[in-house]
């Protein structure tokens, strides 16, 4: 019997531990959207108009979990994935801007 | 006496089969509970490459429209901010310290060196700690020389000498994320000019005499130089002064 006790007190710590070692296994970590941030700078250095740099943007962003957007000044972006990042690409001449925007999340 | 201690035993048992139930409750309340708990994940965004970048990109949208000066690179920074109100630039703080024209010409042995070169300065995490802003510097320099040799070529019923230059021509950028030259592509306006690629930055052009428009130079320490002016442009619609003596 007292067998039968100390393995139910000792079955009561084992659970007790796993379940420590589970929940904090799954605590979220710090999560950073890198990959889609550098991605849109490298196409911003290497190109200059909207569809040169969404045409780069996509190639780097190729196989990954990520949303493009191409919108005009004022217009709303409703994305699916949360975390974004955008850059303003400026024609100095017609004074014409897009707004480029990558979303990337879970 | 006997049944005394068999008594005792049963009961024994009786503890250790209720503590046993026990944790199987204990247990199946603490999984039951642990498959409700939804994770919220810590996110953090990062700031640096991208803002870097899109300064890059507005200092070379200002030379291409011709004539950046000082005060219109600060318009477009100002639009910026304007931007960011409404869309995730997260752009950082940003001064205009030094505009890409009027640019620099120096003379050393045959060639002629122009240089356009814009800095911003930002403030960065690290200005909070060092008080001092981090830069951001956009340099576009040509290197030209003449090779010597001059060619014909006809182009429809139209002659032209062609003065056969070599070019080179880079993009250089610099920020506290990273340092980057790029050898942009050129492409002449008419039909008329050679253009080959040899490598990389380097360029052989042959540049129509007749449609060069003649300039004086003056290259510093005072002196003038006469010669022509070609004008080319670059992938990213900067334009590209290339400058021959005659």
């Amino acid at each position: 019997m007292r067998h039968l006790e100390a393995a139910a007190i000792g079955l009561a710590f084992a659970i007790a531990a796993t379940y420590m070692a589970v929940l904090s296994s799954r605590q979220a970590s710090g999560v950073h959207h890198v990959g889609a941030q550098r991605a849109l700078a490298w196409a911003l250095l290497n190109a200059q108009s909207p569809g040169n740099v969404t045409k780069l943007l996509g190639i780097a962003l190729n196989g990954t979990r990520a949303e493009v957007f191409v919108t005009n000044p004022g217009e709303a972006i409703q994305p699916k994935l949360p975390f974004c990042y955008s850059a303003a690409l400026v024609n100095a001449t017609s004074n014409e801007v897009k707004i480029v925007t990558v979303c990337a999340g879970p | 006496m006997r049944l005394k201690a068999a008594e005792a035993g049963h009961a024994r048992r009786r503890r250790g089969q209720l503590a046993l139930i026990g944790v199987i409750v204990l247990a199946s309340t603490l999984i039951a509970l642990l498959s409700l708990y939804e994770l919220q994940p810590r996110v953090a965004y990062e700031r640096g490459h991208l803002q870097a970048a899109q300064l890059v990109h507005l200092a070379r949208a200002c030379m291409a429209s011709g004539g950046c000066t000082r005060e219109k690179l600060a318009q477009l920074v100002q639009r910026l901010y304007q931007l960011n109100g409404t869309y995730p630039l997260r752009v950082y703080v940003t001064y205009v310290r030094q505009a890409p024209n009027p640019g620099s010409v120096s003379l050393q042995g045959g060639s002629i060196t122009v240089a356009n070169t814009t800095v911003f300065e930002i403030e960065t995490l690290q200005t909070v700690f060092t008080g001092s802003p981090e830069q951001v510097v956009v340099e576009v320099w040509m290197v030209s020389a003449e090779t010597g040799r001059r060619y014909s070529k006809t182009v429809g019923e139209e002659t032209y000498t062609m003065v056969e230059v070599r070019v080179t021509y880079a993009h250089s950028y610099s920020s506290p994320f990273f340092n980057v030259t790029l050898c942009p592509a050129l492409r002449a306006l008419d039909s008329v000019a050679d253009l080959k690629r040899l490598s990389g930055c380097e360029w052989l052009l042959g540049t129509p005499l007749e449609l060069s428009q003649p300039v004086d130079v003056n290259v510093p320490p005072g002196i003038g130089v006469k010669g022509f002016r070609y004008e080319l442009k670059d992938e990213f619609s900067v334009p590209v002064l290339v400058l021959f003596r005659r």
